[in-house]
């Protein structure tokens, strides 16, 4: 079974052609979103993705807001959300819960960490990218 | 609330001018009376009094002088009636040490009273002259009947200076209402507590402005150690106020800005790290990448242009702090200001098709001028970077027109436009539109724009119309003036 996608929200294109790339590389595929109210659009049009990395400061629909409105929808079973932000310390999440917070620059450990814990545990069996752990 | 009478210090002066003009003239009539008697039958007093007068009016020099020669006098002059040598006679010898040893006595305590008077008055001058140098008003209140002294500086701070028979004011109402709750209350307590207190509260001026004050308080208690008298003095700390504000308000940009520059500066490196890392593990492991060899160019000239917008940011930073200490400069060449532009604008042309629009050049021809090409450059691109940024996809004109004094240069947009109280605060450094906020960018664009403009002695401005559209105009002069040795005043452009 191939690994589900990964969505980036970022608003930065450098950003998310980079990550696009380390996925890539990784094997999976990945959907990218520049703000957070492109990733609701395309979260609601029934994308499941396995995981979504999410910067917090985007324009038309931030972080915070973005995860304020999916939330509020009536999807289950979630995919993991992890942040990805250049702020120095965590706000206050208030409400709103995530998996992890990543902070800029990341590292392709990071990356790597998180899709073989969210999108590769399926495959581990195949060999592949994991078998090198 | 209770009135307050406000009275100056120098009505008090008047109080004793009567007594001044009454005393010469009933001491007058007292010696006419009894001159002749007092002179013949009790000398003494005439000569205590003129002793008096004399270390009254000179000191104990003086003082003492009168009082020898009044000893002599009566001594070689006024003999007794014995006939026998004055100061042979014992009755005489007592009298004369009698009144030289009076006399000398009333010197020195007339003498010490005039120092200790003298004194007085200087230490008074002194803390006067301190007062004055230092902008502090003095002011007493009577705690029995709210009368209130106050001298000039005291009533040009709360703004009565310039109704001078102001003596029933309700001062509590002049105070600010959000602050008269916290002053009744510290002047309360300083009562309560007999110690010394200070506040800063606002006044509210006759003209409708308002001034920052800083008064103080210290309470005189009589023997009982009931408190009598208010002392206190006010400053106008307007200006520190001021000062403090706006510092504040410079410390929250500079801390934007740091937070700002940061996030900018992330988003590059971001994107290298990663694309340096991916490129380190295929090194080590390329069969672990599912990634052709192909997208490795790729990846490397992304890394590449990373680098290149880190210069930029690096350098805008630069420029602001070159233009903080001065030291902006421009290196003017002669030059063909219509291929200059024609040329920025081919190089803009994948910015443009970026946003989805193009850039529409008018540029007159033949047009030449003495600039620093890459300055220019700098300024227009921002200009255009600015354009397309704000302007939702809408086409960007540059114009280039010149006349006999001024080459005008125009950068056109049809996004929603700028409010017009943001024309002068967008050319300052740190400012973004709120619109931009998200954009990303240092917020120094436009102070660099105008810094440029400024070192070629030009200006730059703004005209827009919301809905319609924005431009922005940079007026530089044909002729510069020819002191504008740049170069030799400032530093060599990096």
């Amino acid at each position: 079974m191939a690994p589900k996608p990964a969505l980036i929200v970022d608003d930065a294109v450098d950003i998310r052609l980079t990550l696009s790339l380390v996925f890539e590389a990784l094997g999976i595929q990945t959907l990218e979103a520049g703000n957070g109210l492109e990733a609701l659009e395309l979260l609601r049009s029934g994308t499941q993705p396995g995981l979504i990395l999410l910067d917090w400061m985007m324009p038309v629909l931030d972080g915070r807001a973005f995860l304020e409105q999916w939330s509020t929808g009536s999807e289950c079973d979630k995919p993991p959300v992890y942040v990805l932000s250049a702020l120095d310390r965590q706000p206050d999440l208030n409400g709103v819960s995530v998996c992890g917070w990543l902070k800029k620059p990341v590292s392709y450990l990071e990356i790597m960490t998180l899709a073989r814990r969210h999108l590769l545990t399926n495959s581990r069996d195949r060999g592949g990218p994991d078998s090198s752990i | 609330m209770r009135a307050l009478h406000i009275r100056p210090y120098h009505q008090f002066d008047g109080f004793f001018r009567p007594l001044v003009a009454v005393a010469p003239a009933i001491l007058v009539i007292a010696c006419w009376s009894s001159l002749p008697a007092l002179l013949t039958q009790a000398p003494g007093a005439i000569f205590y009094m003129v002793v008096f007068i004399s270390v009254l009016l000179g000191g104990a020099v003086p003082g003492l002088t009168t009082t020898l020669i009044f000893t002599l006098y009566q001594g070689l002059v006024l003999r007794p009636s014995t006939f026998t040598h004055p100061f042979l006679d014992p009755l005489s010898t007592l009298r004369l040490t009698m009144f030289s040893t009076t006399s000398v006595f009333i010197v020195f305590l007339i003498d010490s009273l005039r120092r200790s008077r003298m004194h007085a008055r200087r230490d008074q001058e002194h803390l006067r002259l301190a007062l004055d140098s230092a902008g502090i008003g003095a002011w007493d209140l009577c705690l029995a009947t709210g009368a209130i002294t106050c001298d000039e500086e005291s009533r040009r701070c709360c703004g009565l200076i310039e109704s001078p028979k102001y003596f029933s004011a309700m001062l509590l109402d002049h105070v600010h209402p959000g602050d008269r709750e916290a002053l009744t209350r510290r002047v309360r307590e300083g009562l309560a507590t007999r110690k010394d207190f200070r506040e800063e509260f606002r006044i509210m001026l006759p003209d409708g402005g308002t001034r920052w004050l800083s008064g103080s308080g210290r309470s005189l208690v009589d023997r009982e150690g009931k408190p009598r008298t208010l002392l206190g003095t006010v400053v106008d700390i307007t200006p520190r106020k001021t000062l403090e504000q706006d510092l504040r308000r410079a410390i929250a940009v500079r801390d934007d800005f740091l937070s700002i520059a940061s996030h900018e500066l992330k988003t590059p490196l971001t994107a290298l790290k990663l694309q340096i890392e991916v490129l380190l593990a295929w090194v080590k492991n390329p069969a672990e990448l599912q990634l052709p060899r192909e997208r490795l160019g790729e990846l490397l000239t992304r890394s590449n242009e990373q680098l290149d917008r880190l210069a930029l940011l690096i350098n805008d930073l630069l420029d602001v702090t070159r233009a903080t200490h001065d030291t902006f400069s421009i290196n003017r060449q002669d030059l063909d200001a219509t291929g200059l532009l024609q040329d920025i604008v081919l190089s803009l042309r994948s910015m443009a098709s970026a946003a989805n629009t193009t850039i529409q050049a008018n540029i007159q021809s033949g047009v030449r001028a003495s600039w620093d090409p890459q300055r220019i450059e700098q300024l227009i691109s921002n200009l255009i970077a600015n354009a397309l940024k704000y302007g939702n996809g809408s086409a960007v004109e540059l114009a280039l027109s010149v006349d006999a004094e001024d080459t005008l240069l125009s950068v056109t947009n049809q996004g929603p436009g700028i409010a017009a109280e943001d024309f002068a605060r967008i050319f300052e450094k740190f400012q973004r539109l709120d619109a931009g906020a998200a954009q990303g960018g240092l917020g120094l664009g436009l102070f660099i724009c105008r810094e440029i403009a400024v070192a070629h002695q030009g200006s730059i401005w703004v005209e827009s119309r919301p809905k319609v559209g924005t431009t922005f105009f940079v007026k530089l002069p044909v002729h510069p003036a020819a002191a504008s040795g740049e170069m030799g005043k400032h530093e060599p452009p990096l």
